[in-house]
């Protein structure tokens, strides 16, 4: 049952691939790396479910801080025009 | 298909479709202002109700608990990221001139 959701999961992160792609701004394409990252986690646990490997949840985990740390410091980043 | 199967993939499923409303508001909007709104969609609905499905798919061992200590980082830290996105789009004065149809 679960297999089929992570099909659903990967079509939608492709969407936001694309999102990252094309968006106008760098602001969108922040935007869908975030959204990506969110994608990245539920598919993290859907993965480790079915194979019953909980060591992959303390991966994502980390992968959520690490997605929100580099969210923060891209926009800082870009916000002060590379000054941080 | 045991009863925790069951109500794990109803949960599932819904927080799918809350998933694909934001899809369709990211697609159908072209300001940036409203698709970060759209997004916090996906990200507080969507996700928590999916990771809830599947706390309630996975019934109740160690991977559980991972499960919910994963539910609770991502409802603190989801909202913040929103907001210093939206708050670095708009110090940097970025203002798309309004275009959602």
């Amino acid at each position: 049952m679960l297999n089929i959701f992570m099909y659903i999961f990967v079509a939608i992160l492709v969407f936001h691939l694309y999102r990252i792609i094309k968006g106008p701004s760098v602001w969108d394409r922040l935007l869908g790396l975030n959204l990506f990252s969110i994608n990245m986690i539920i598919l993290m646990i859907l993965y480790a479910l079915i194979n019953n490997l909980h060591y992959l949840l303390d991966i994502a985990i980390v992968y959520a801080l690490l997605g929100f740390i580099s969210i923060v410091f891209i926009a800082r980043f870009i916000q002060r025009k590379g000054k941080i | 298909m045991t009863i925790n199967e069951i109500i794990g993939s109803f949960l599932i499923v819904i927080g799918l479709g809350f998933q694909l409303f934001g899809i369709f508001g990211i697609l159908k909007y072209e300001n940036f202002y409203t698709r970060l709104t759209l997004s916090s969609l996906i990200d507080s609905a969507g996700f928590i109700t999916i990771v809830i499905g599947l706390m309630v798919y996975n019934g109740l061992d160690f991977g559980t608990l991972k499960l919910g200590f994963i539910l609770v980082l991502m409802l603190l830290l989801n909202p913040l990221s929103n907001h210093i996105l939206g708050r670095g789009a708009y110090l940097s004065n970025y203002h798309p001139e309004r275009q959602d149809k």
